[in-house]
């Protein structure tokens, strides 16, 4: 270091000094001018291997510079800390914040919200159904006849017939009517049966009765099941169908929207998936979707293949019922369970606790 | 549904795949393989492959065809002799529920035990071994999928006088006819239950359970053995009905083709000769209406559509073919497309899609590469309920509710649930109200207090009447409610400002209050929409709620926004404190100091107010501001101490006799 090199340093240091208008990045400075990989620093470290004569020469020197540097830095953070002080004179910033409210959404209200925000991207439509549902759409028209062993498949919840409406006339009829929303309210033929939904596959008929391919929606609702509840069944819950139909919509389609879908909720690119052969009647072939999460991820979520999905091409036959020609058309739908996501996504080990109403977990989220 | 490795072996051959590997390929390929213990293994068989893979045969031809294995047995050919010689005879009386039915009358020297190799593959299939005729007519259903049964043949029409013909009937059950089983239970039958009888009484629960007065025992000498086909849905209910959930009972309660009758039987007399040493008497066939099987034309085109694979012709002949199909070489020109014979066995194979199933699983799922979709750009809609929800739930939380969801049912309501789950769950909810109160009062617990609301669906009757006519309705509309429980206090105000707030930020102005006494009712141009209270939670404390009919909401809410400039001139604001009676209603007041100055009063609330005995008996105060405007000009002082003036002069004189403090 030449006498040039420490006057260089010095104005340097001078100049940038002048232009700090920070605690950080006063601290930058001190790091550049005075820390261990600083040019004086390494260069005063340096001395004890010079002759003696230059020891002498520059190292009072390069001493009485770092001298400098050190209280114009400290000078200026006294500044700094004054005007601080003037303020925590009246504020103990040490305080805990104050308690502000704001409720909570109910974690199948975000997971729901995430699944729409996902597939509205990739330009499929939201569309609702209905809680109440005719034996027809819940299963006749998905090629679930009477009598078919899969109905087994799905504990249903009957609801009661009607009674004749009172009526002087004894014109009434005791006809179901569903407020149907886009459109106007449907009456039903007298002697139709009324379940709730065991699914929202119910949707996919009365969609495509009114619309034309193609299309590609998500139906996310509420489904009922009778079964007897524990950690990890409910008797109702919560589903996300899925339906995208046109000329030439693959397998291979279905493949690909389903592992976008999975990667973005899980914000994961490494997930496992398993794609093997299940059965559900209104599907050709029908598929069940597993996910092995990565390593990283809550333990429970990683040892084993959860199951995710059922889903499959949609069979011709439900095509038909929807008035569609089948030899047209192709496409693929699937179901998936919002709690069971939900559950996975957010470590939770009871699905009673969705529906407990406690805002020891709801506040959670 | 259980299967024996060591005889998916003896079918296969020695080049079998090991267990695990088994089980992994018919998961990933088949059906899924939910479990293996020991030489078992535990096969999810879907409700429509029944009739082929119900049985050792089917899942080893669903191996071959995976691993490219050639069966190491050859297929029984379903043709089989019926001799007819009159010794046994059979009568149908419902052919719809059974549409085949043959039986086979055998003697047989001896009843002694089976063979312990087919005693170890009844036993991991989780079969008990009985004797030589029981088990060899178990292992038959294992191997083939037909469910079998024997009857000592001397115990049929055992007061009839010609003994040497025996006679079955397959019939419905007579009005309060009782049978005995194998297993010692006693049935009484509703009619439409299926038996199988003989001229006196019945023998069996057809396709169900046999009967213990016609069971196989060591002093048997002849047998009748009975392979039949019969309604899958008449069994199915029967069963469930009955509580006989047997292995025959699976497999009939689904479709199983007749064909299966005369595989099963076939295997079984050789069986019974080879093992038993029976010598076969006499058989019959009753078979009216023989299935077809039709034809299925496939295309590699199609195909590459359908599944986004190409693949070529060899390989899926290849798979087709290890499957059992038959492929018509007729249209082999066409270039990729050919018709077929799917195996008589899969009832599930009716049409290209079914085909492709076969072909796209056999190549594996996993092997098809995602791709993208091609389609064209389209607007995403969503859906105006899903939209206000969302719009609900955000303003909701930032007014400091959480949201929680409950249960659908309800102990009381309107419409009524045919097979309740539990006596607390007899109707569908017809409002969310007492799930959230009861949801506060556990809450207050742990909390001093609580704010909560659901956005959910409510079931209502309604009766809708035209001219001539009233139409009873179920009605399934949105509600919302909040509620806010608190410990101390009432926190009515709270709720009546959130539930305002609520309704502005949706875009909907037009909304009056109306005091209904004991509720405060809402209304919306006019239309009740909902209600606001408060209420006694148990021990707990109080709370106040609100409850809104959200499908009507939806009508009015306005998303639209337009500004609006500030007002050019300012606002003069006066306070004042009245003394009123305690009975007067704050709202009165409001809007009569509207009223007497409609002009310049932009705004008048209530900033404080309180009640004391210092004010005098029943009296309260009042603190009222008061801001007042005008459109076109700065209002000066004395305009506005006049207006004042005129405002607490009529306050005096009018019915609420206030005064000044």
């Amino acid at each position: 270091m030449s006498t040039k090199d420490i006057q260089n340093l010095r104005r340097g240091f001078l100049e940038q000094i002048k232009n700090i208008k920070d605690v950080k990045s006063l601290e930058e400075l001190r790091v550049k001018f005075l820390g261990r990989k600083s040019k004086l620093t390494v260069f005063l470290r340096s001395l004890k291997n010079l002759s003696i004569q230059k020891r002498r020469e520059f190292g009072p020197r390069a001493n009485a510079l770092r001298v400098e540097f050190d209280e114009a830095i400290r000078k200026k953070l006294s500044q700094f800390s004054a005007v601080a002080s003037q303020l925590s004179h009246v504020v103990d910033l040490t305080m805990p914040g104050k308690k502000v409210t704001l409720g909570h959404l109910h974690p199948l209200t975000l997971i729901e919200q995430e699944v729409i925000d996902i597939f509205t991207a990739m330009g499929f439509s939201v569309v609702e159904g209905l809680e109440i549902e005719t034996e027809y759409y819940n299963f006749d028209a998905l090629n679930i006849p009477k009598g078919h062993p899969a109905r087994e498949m799905w504990d249903t919840f009957w609801l009661c017939e009607l009674k004749r409406a009172p009526t002087r006339t004894h014109k009434g009829q005791a006809k179901y009517e569903v407020p149907d929303t886009g459109r106007k309210n449907l009456l039903l033929a007298p002697g139709d049966k009324i379940l709730l939904r065991t699914h929202t596959s119910p949707v996919q008929v009365r969609y495509m009765e009114t619309h034309r391919p193609p299309f590609q929606i998500i139906v996310p609702g509420r489904v009922f099941r009778y079964e007897a509840t524990d950690a990890s069944h409910e008797v109702n819950f919560y589903q996300v169908e899925g339906l995208m139909v046109g000329t030439k919509i693959s397998l291979a389609n279905f493949k690909y929207v389903i592992e976008e879908f999975l990667r973005r909720l899980f914000r994961e690119q490494k997930i496992d998936f398993r794609f093997r052969p299940s059965y559900f009647p209104f599907v050709e072939p029908g598929l069940e979707v597993d996910i092995k999460l990565a390593a990283r991820r809550k333990p429970q979520a990683t040892s084993r293949w959860l199951e995710i999905m059922g889903a499959g091409m949609v069979h011709p036959r439900v095509f038909e019922y929807a008035h569609y020609n089948p030899r047209d058309l192709q496409g693929f739908a699937f179901g998936v369970g919002l709690d069971r996501l939900a559950m996975i996504k957010y470590n939770v080990p009871d699905i009673r606790l969705f529906y407990s109403g406690d805002l020891r977990f709801i506040g959670q989220f | 549904m259980k299967f024996s490795y060591t005889l998916l072996k003896r079918i296969l051959g020695p080049r079998t795949p090991p267990i695990l590997k088994v089980a992994e390929a018919l998961t990933m390929h088949s059906f899924e393989v939910e479990g293996i213990a020991g030489d078992r293994l535990d096969i999810n068989l879907p409700a429509n492959r029944y009739s082929d893979a119900a049985s050792h045969n089917g899942v080893a031809r669903e191996i071959s065809a995976i691993f490219g294995l050639h069966l190491r047995t050859k297929p029984i050919k379903a043709a089989h002799q019926i001799a007819n010689r009159g010794l046994l005879e059979v009568e149908i009386k419902d052919k719809r529920l059974c549409p085949r039915y043959m039986a086979s009358y055998l003697s047989i020297p001896e009843v002694k035990a089976s063979p312990r190799w087919m005693q170890e593959i009844l036993v991991s299939s989780g079969i008990k071994p009985i004797n030589i005729v029981v088990d060899i007519m178990n292992y038959v259903m294992l191997e083939i999928g037909e469910p079998m049964h024997a009857f000592d043949a001397d115990k049929l029409d055992s007061n009839s006088s010609r003994v040497a013909n025996r006679t079955i009937i397959v019939r419905r059950a007579k009005p309060g006819e009782k049978l005995k089983t194998l297993d010692g239970q006693t049935f009484r039958f509703e009619p439409h239950v299926l038996l199988v009888a003989d001229r006196k009484q019945a023998l069996a629960i057809a396709g169900i359970k046999g009967g213990a007065s016609s069971g196989v025992a060591q002093k048997t000498k002849n047998i009748i053995v009975e392979a039949a086909s019969f309604d899958a849905p008449a069994i199915f209910k029967n069963a469930r009905a009955l509580g006989l959930l047997t292995d025959a009972a699976e497999r009939f309660g689904h479709e199983l083709h007749p064909e299966l009758a005369s595989l099963g039987m076939q295997r079984a007399v050789s069986l019974l000769k080879e093992l038993a040493k029976a010598d076969l008497l006499d058989s019959v066939d009753i078979y009216p209406k023989r299935r077809k099987t039709g034809v299925i034309g496939f295309s590699l085109k199609k195909f590459a559509d359908f599944s986004g694979v190409t693949l070529d012709e060899k390989r899926v002949r290849e798979y087709l073919t290890f499957l059992g199909f038959k492929i018509m070489d007729r249209h082999k020109s066409s270039g990729g497309d050919f018709l077929l014979v799917p195996p008589s066995l899969r009832l599930d194979i009716q049409n290209f899609e079914d085909v492709a199933e076969e072909v796209a699983r056999l190549y594996g799922y996993e092997r098809i590469k995602p791709l993208p979709p091609v389609v064209s750009l389209a607007t995403a809609e969503i859906a105006k309920d899903s939209r206000y929800k969302r719009l609900a739930r955000q303003i909701l939380i930032g007014l400091g509710f959480s949201e929680i969801y409950t249960t659908s049912f309800a102990p009381k309501g309107e419409v009524e649930v045919q097979n309740p789950i539990a006596s607390d769950k007899k109707y569908l909810r017809s409002s969310l109200h007492s799930n959230l109160r009861k949801s506060l009062v556990e809450n207050l617990k742990h909390f001093d207090e609580a704010a909560v609301f659901e956005i959910g669906k409510v079931f209502k009757h309604s009766v809708k009447s035209t001219s001539n006519k009233r139409d009873l309705l179920v009605a399934e509309n949105w509600s919302i409610v909040m509620a806010k429980g608190v410990k101390k206090g009432l926190p009515f105000y709270e709720m009546k400002g959130a539930v305002e707030l609520l309704l502005q930020k949706l875009g909907i102005t037009e909304y009056v209050f109306l005091d209904k006494r004991h509720s405060l009712e809402i209304l919306v141009d006019t239309k009740p929409i909902g209600l606001m209270g408060v209420e006694e939670l148990l021990k707990q404390g109080s709370c106040a709620y609100a409850d809104l009919d959200f499908s009507a909401l939806m009508k009015f809410i306005d998303e639209e926004r337009a500004y609006l400039p500030p007002p050019k001139f300012p606002a003069v604001q006066r306070d004042v404190s009245l003394l009123l009676d305690l009975g007067t209603k704050a709202g009165d007041i409001l809007q009569a100091i509207e009223d007497i100055s409609p002009r310049y009063v932009e705004d008048a609330d209530v900033i404080d107010y309180f009640e004391d005995k210092s004010l005098g008996v029943n009296k309260k105060s009042l603190t009222l501001r008061i801001v007042f405007r005008a459109e076109d000009r700065t209002l000066t002082d004395e305009e506005v101490d006049e207006e004042m003036k005129k405002i607490i002069a009529t306050l005096r004189d009018n019915e609420f006799h206030a005064q000044v403090r």
